[in-house]
């Protein structure tokens, strides 16, 4: 393909702005870029890394995240529901994926905090939170990214010296009976499965390394 | 979440319209080679068998998404890696991959953003029956470009 760079862009802007050289999301392009694009823009940069905090992008080999996304899971469900749930085993409860949820995570920690339930369980935790009337797709859809998006500010707030360097985006929900959901985050993943009137709640983290 | 009131303000006063769309076209210019010009949106609505989508978080607050058919997904991917991206993976990672860019190349163009406003990383939607929701409530900007004669929206919906 024919590469023309005849444009008015400013490429160091690009080179900031995409996920392939930033440092916080690591080093190592997910996709292979024709080597002609990648050499003309780090040639016109002058620059390949940048330097940013990556203290907490990852969890160090010893440390274990599971725990304390089950328990930020757990408090949120307990305050905003009134209900304890507990994790279950994930290979006995594969996760039905009527409803996703899905929140960013950018800066020092970097990737997506999901939370994925049938439509019948969406339904059920809009109307635990909302009362008997919380049975409208929209407010299925509030509900559950409203839960979404407190799993995420909790678990972070729950991480020492994240929260002030870390934020969320705003929490986005998929519905349908026929979708795939793939993150782009390569790094460390967490995942979670709970019960909640004894069906299954799937809650992960990925994280971009 | 807290988002900065000046960016809120500004996204209700400013036409950030034209920003969006510059940064669609340069980011098509760059990576796919080929230049792609906006179109009315009443007459050119894709099937939103794939969506990008990107999260925006700091002082602006919102997600960005790249949506298009499964055929024009493909296509972005085969002008961006070559003839042999077929698999479905390859396929989302390009189109998550420019969606991060437009992304990017966006909120650089906005004065002052830059170092306050980050991105998450990118996710891919694709299926035949799916619906998006973002709860963002704020200002929302939409565009959809013509891409090989296929249309492509790019939205991004602001938290107010």
């Amino acid at each position: 393909m024919p590469f023309a760079f005849n444009c008015k862009v400013d490429p160091k802007s690009l080179i900031s702005s995409t996920r392939l050289w930033e440092p916080q999301t690591g080093a190592e392009a997910p996709i292979a870029l024709p080597n002609n694009v990648v050499d003309l823009i780090l040639c016109l940069t002058g620059e390949e890394t940048m330097t940013t905090d990556t203290a907490c992008a990852k969890p160090s080999p010893e440390e274990n995240w599971l725990p304390i996304l089950e328990r930020a899971t757990q408090e949120v469900f307990e305050i905003m529901l009134g209900c304890q749930v507990k994790p279950a085993e994930p290979s006995e409860h594969k996760p039905i994926g009527g409803f996703t949820a899905i929140v960013g995570l950018a800066g020092a920690l970097c990737g997506v905090v999901t939370v994925c339930c049938a439509a019948k369980t969406a339904g059920q935790i809009a109307k635990g939170m909302l009362g008997d009337t919380g049975d409208s797709e929209g407010q299925v859809v509030d509900a559950l990214g409203e839960m979404c998006n407190m799993i995420a500010g909790n678990f972070k707030n729950k991480l020492a010296g994240t929260d002030e360097r870390c934020m969320l985006s705003v929490p986005t929900v998929i519905s349908g009976g026929q979708y795939s959901l793939h993150s782009m985050a390569n790094g460390h993943s967490v995942e979670t499965v709970l019960l909640f009137e004894d069906a299954p709640i799937t809650v992960r983290l990925q994280l971009q390394s | 979440m807290s988002t900065d009131t000046s960016f809120a303000t500004r996204s209700r006063e400013e036409n950030w319209l034209p920003v969006l769309e510059l940064a669609v076209e340069e980011v098509f210019e760059i990576m796919v080679g080929c230049r792609v010009k906006p179109v009315a949106q009443f007459e050119h609505t894709p099937n939103e068998e794939f969506t990008a989508m990107i999260g925006l978080a700091g002082a602006l607050c919102g997600i960005l998404t790249v949506s298009c058919d499964a055929k024009t997904a493909h296509q972005v991917a085969k002008s961006m890696l070559g003839d042999t991206a077929n698999s479905a993976e390859e396929v989302g990672d390009a189109l998550g991959e420019i969606c991060n860019m437009i992304a990017g190349n966006f909120k650089n163009k906005l004065a002052g953003t830059d170092e306050r406003c980050m991105l998450s990383v990118p996710s891919v939607i694709s299926g035949g029956e799916y619906s998006l929701h973002s709860l963002a409530d704020g200002n929302s900007v939409e565009t959809v470009l013509l891409f090989e004669g296929a249309p492509v929206a790019v939205r991004l919906q602001l938290q107010g």
